[in-house]
């Protein structure tokens, strides 16, 4: 007994709590923006204990009644990321534990195909998968599961061919599926005449730490996606040293 | 000097431009067993205050 309460009691009682604890803090930190989030939260929590404890006047109930809402506030803000990320820590991670980038060919034949399509005006998404699995946006697309190779991805984003809408995710040396779709961007810095391909490459790359390589169906650019930046690329060099950078 | 004053001026906006989020993400992708360390800290934390906060 430990404060009059059986010890199995309390043993049962901290592995559930411990569970729960585990499926929290994957939920939480499996994507970005919630964790940022998650992070803000607990920053007006941690306010809202000091204004309590010093009991302020004004502050201590708005902050209060601020951090009462603020479960409300999360899940209307962040529904569809709550729901990805809850898509994750429910399914198992398809891939192996070990993080495998993609091979010197790969990277060749991803660059080769954005310089070709580029030069083609020919509009491209590729995204390539690193620590954070995609797999949610993949099993809404068309699954392929090939060998990268240049001529696919040509083929792939080729107007008016099945596939050619939506983003490839590679990963490893295998392009994972073609046609997915991302959540857009919603970054107000963002210049408002880029299309909704550049948003969705930088949505992906603002909630999870992958790199996308979008080519420009009007002019023909190339811009990278990483981190929540976009970057445009001018020549075939500066592709295959942030390519080689990603992958390495 | 000037990171002080603007932390005083704007707390929240300081708070936010750390970056916290994308380094925590980053040493989480690196070694995952930090999700399992952190939910045991987590299930003390609550169970110190579920037990023994309220029988001190």
């Amino acid at each position: 007994m430990l404060f009059d309460i059986p010890i199995w009691k309390i043993v049962v009682d901290a592995y559930f709590v411990w569970v729960l604890a585990i499926f929290l803090v994957k939920f939480v930190i499996s994507n970005k923006r919630m964790l940022s989030i998650a992070i803000s939260f607990l920053f007006v929590y941690l306010i809202a204990y000091v204004a309590n404890l010093l009991d302020l006047l004004v502050s201590g109930p708005i902050l209060a009644y601020l951090a009462q809402w603020m479960p409300v506030l999360m899940i209307v803000i962040m529904a569809p990321d709550i729901r990805r990320s809850l898509e994750i820590v429910w399914k198992a991670d398809a891939r192996s534990d070990i993080l495998v980038m993609g091979s010197e060919r790969t990277k060749l034949c991803i660059v080769d195909a954005a310089i070709f399509l580029s030069s083609q005006k020919i509009g491209a998404l590729m995204t390539i998968e690193k620590h954070n699995t995609l797999d949610q946006y993949a099993e809404r697309a068309i699954m392929m599961n090939s060998e990268v190779s240049k001529e696919v991805l040509i083929n792939i984003f080729t107007p008016n061919t099945p596939l050619h809408d939506g983003a490839v995710i590679i990963r490893g040396d295998s392009i994972l599926c073609a046609g997915a779709y991302f959540v857009l961007s919603d970054n107000e810095n963002f210049d408002k005449t880029m299309g909704s391909r550049h948003r969705a490459g930088l949505g992906i790359s603002e909630i999870t730490d992958s790199m996308t390589i979008i080519v420009s169906e009007e002019t023909g650019h190339i811009s990278i996606a990483i981190e929540g930046i976009m970057l445009k690329i001018n020549d075939r060099d500066k592709l295959m040293e942030y390519v080689n950078m990603f992958m390495k | 000097m000037k990171r002080i004053f603007y932390l005083f001026i704007e707390p929240l906006k300081a708070f936010a431009n750390r970056n916290f989020a994308e380094k925590l993400s980053t040493i989480y992708n690196k070694n995952k067993w930090i999700a399992y360390v952190l939910s045991i800290i987590l299930t003390i934390v609550v169970l110190f205050l579920a037990y023994i906060i309220p029988n001190l």
